[in-house]
């Protein structure tokens, strides 16, 4: 087996451990043998486990789910887009997936999880695409501008729409980010759709890796670039957007675990989508158990307290590149 | 065309704007109403409605506007790119996190402390803007891609540590900040007026001082410490002046985007390159683009009023997707 393979039981420790971190500290604590008692003998009777079973464990899985899917597909964005700063968020795939729930929200009022996650998808790939398309074969501060300047427009049509509708409510959840509010019901639709999309991305690792290498080296490796390059890039965009249907606007994650991820274990995909996504899954659920006890603030604050810093630094360490 | 006439039909343009906006609204003025107010014959109603609300949310419109676009002017003047902005660049966010400090420590006692509020959206966008300058330096020099990257990440970043404290907040103040974002005129009364319009105005007086210098930047870093410029003192002076304009401005109007990046371009599309005449246009096309903005947002759903702010991105974005195809390199 590779080596790159033997931290993994590390990993996995730590992913269980920031999950049983994140049952027993919150707005209330528990102690362990709650946890343990909920998750193995569960018995619905006493009020803890009511709690820690209806509320707080899917809250904890749907975070785990969600840091998983962005950090992914903020790293596959990365390598497919050759751009070190390529984030869902900064594509765009927020704000458009934004907007497409808010408009089947106004078309359907009633509308199901699974619609909002249709919904969101439909958006995020719409603005993506487009945003992609604008700055295709141009520097990486072109594809920054873009997606910043879309963003805020995007924003500002679903501003309109909210305040015309009156839907403030609604909305500031996705604008502030959270993973409260989650049901095991939500959970069960999400999971296996990302299951599979991780998979689909698992498969084409080797392709991914091609990617990364550049046009060139693609065409002469006989690669089908423009095959893999867009399914990878929708596989990428379909995690991102149903992520945010879930979890509301996430910025910096994306862009900050893949970084974590390759400059200690390098840029096999292979290795970057597993520990990637374990990564992601940790950093959010323990951002959320923070954000869980400094009063409930929202958990976009404390990834962008940590984001922040980092995205500035990988800027000034490669800023040769863009200045 | 001749620049006088261009100035002209821009001149006539935002006196048509300006007269439309004194005229309408939910209590309907006739121009008749306007000239009687002017030979001091008009009634109490019609005073009451142009003085305590007309009069003061215009004058803010213009001001900032026109603030607004010439803090996008300095920006892109220092950074060398067209695409900068305040809003995209993380003012707004800035002065954004000041608001949420005001409103989260200060805002019970509201009426006494109205000072205070342009004061800290103020330093919150000053703060930011110094930061994201002190650390675009690299290898000694100021790298304006560089700014510019890393203010959009500090807008982005900023955005959401916003919320940190909006966990404590009950729904007015949520209400307080949503408006805030939206770009909602919100200071639309006299104080509102004296606490900005001063000094704007006085930084306005001093960039124009600062015009030689900012068409100067034009040329290369190198090529103007040869001239025996101190460039990146100038650059800094300019950063910090641009960064009080757009400041002031939103903390007295809400988050707007757009305009400090739309009437540079288009005065640079009428005016060309001179920068006297640059500074001049901007001033007057912000001015027309937020009192138009306003205009439009309370009449094309009446009588709700849609705020500014998101007019003049509705109309914004579209104009900058245009100019991001348009320009090959940034």
């Amino acid at each position: 087996m590779d080596r790159r393979w033997y931290p993994m039981p590390v990993i996995l420790m730590g992913v269980f451990i920031s999950f049983i971190a994140a049952m027993m500290f919150g707005a209330d604590s528990y102690a362990f043998s709650d946890i343990w008692h909920v998750i193995f003998n569960l018995d619905m009777t006493l009020q803890s486990h009511q709690i820690l079973y209806e509320i707080r464990m899917p809250r904890v899985l749907a975070a785990l789910v969600a840091g998983f899917m962005i950090s992914v597909s903020g790293l596959v964005l990365q390598s497919v887009t050759h751009n070190v700063l390529s984030e869902p968020s900064i594509l765009g795939i927020n704000a458009g997936a934004n907007l497409a729930i808010i408009l089947a929200a106004l078309i359907i009022p009633a509308v199901s999880f699974a619609g909002i996650m249709v919904s969101g998808f439909i958006g995020g790939m719409a603005v993506g695409l487009v945003i992609l398309g604008v700055t295709r074969h141009r520097s990486p501060l072109h594809l920054i501008l873009a997606g910043a300047g879309i963003s805020l427009f995007i924003y500002a049509i679903t501003d309109f729409l909210v305040l015309a509708n009156d839907m403030g409510q609604y909305v500031a959840f996705f604008t502030a980010g959270g993973v409260a509010g989650q049901s095991m019901g939500n959970l069960a639709i999400v999971v296996p759709v990302a299951i599979l999309l991780v998979t689909g991305l698992y498969l084409m690792a080797k392709e991914l890796d091609v990617l990364l290498f550049g046009d060139e080296m693609a065409l002469s490796l006989g690669q089908n670039r423009a095959l893999y390059s867009w399914l990878t890039l929708i596989i990428a965009i379909m995690l991102a957007s149903v992520a945010v249907s879930m979890v509301g606007n996430v910025v910096f994650l994306g862009l900050l675990v893949p970084h974590i991820v390759k400059m200690i274990f390098g840029n096999m995909h292979r290795f970057t989508i597993i520990y990637s996504g374990l990564f992601g899954a940790t950093i959010f659920a323990l951002s959320d158990m923070l954000a869980r006890i400094f009063n409930e603030t929202p958990v976009n604050a404390v990834i962008a307290m940590i984001g922040l810093p980092f995205f500035i630094y990988i800027i000034k360490k490669r800023g040769g590149q863009y200045a | 065309m001749h620049n006088t006439r261009k100035f002209t039909i821009v001149i006539l343009l935002l006196a048509a704007v300006i007269i439309t906006t004194l005229v309408t609204g939910t209590f309907s003025l006739s121009f008749n109403d306007l000239l009687s107010l002017l030979t001091a014959q008009a009634g109490q109603d019609v005073q009451l409605v142009m003085f305590e609300f007309r009069m003061p949310r215009l004058l803010i419109t213009l001001i900032c506007g026109a603030a607004l676009a010439i803090s996008g002017l300095i920006l892109q003047a220092v950074s060398k790119n067209a695409l900068a902005d305040p809003g995209i660049i993380g003012v707004n966010a800035g002065s954004g996190f000041g608001v949420v400090l005001f409103i989260t420590f200060i805002s019970g006692s509201m009426d006494q402390q109205l000072y205070m509020l342009p004061l800290m959206s103020f330093i919150g966008g000053l703060l930011i803007v110094l930061l994201i300058f002190a650390l675009s330096f690299a290898g000694g020099a100021f790298k304006s891609n560089i700014f510019i990257l890393i203010g959009i990440a500090t807008a982005m970043g900023v955005t959401g540590f916003v919320y940190v404290f909006t966990s404590m907040f009950d729904d007015t103040q949520m209400e307080m900040l949503n408006r805030y974002f939206a770009g909602n005129i919100w200071g639309d009364t006299w104080p509102f007026v004296w606490i900005s319009v001063p000094y704007i105005l006085l930084i306005m007086a001093f960039v124009f001082f600062r015009i030689r210098e900012m068409s100067m930047l034009n040329l290369d870093d190198e090529m103007l410490t040869g001239f025996g410029m101190n460039v990146n003192k100038e650059k800094i002076i300019l950063i910090v002046l641009s960064a009080m304009l757009s400041s002031l401005a939103v903390s007295v109007c809400g988050a707007i985007s757009f305009i400090g990046l739309i009437a540079p371009h288009i005065s640079r599309l009428m005016f060309g390159q001179n920068m006297k005449l640059l500074f001049f246009s901007s001033i007057l096309i912000g001015s027309l683009l937020l009192t138009g903005a306003d205009l439009i947002g309370k009449l094309i759903m009446a009588p709700m009023v849609i705020p500014a702010g998101i007019v003049v991105s509705l109309i914004g974005g579209p104009y900058f997707l245009r100019l991001l195809f348009k320009t090959g390199r940034v």
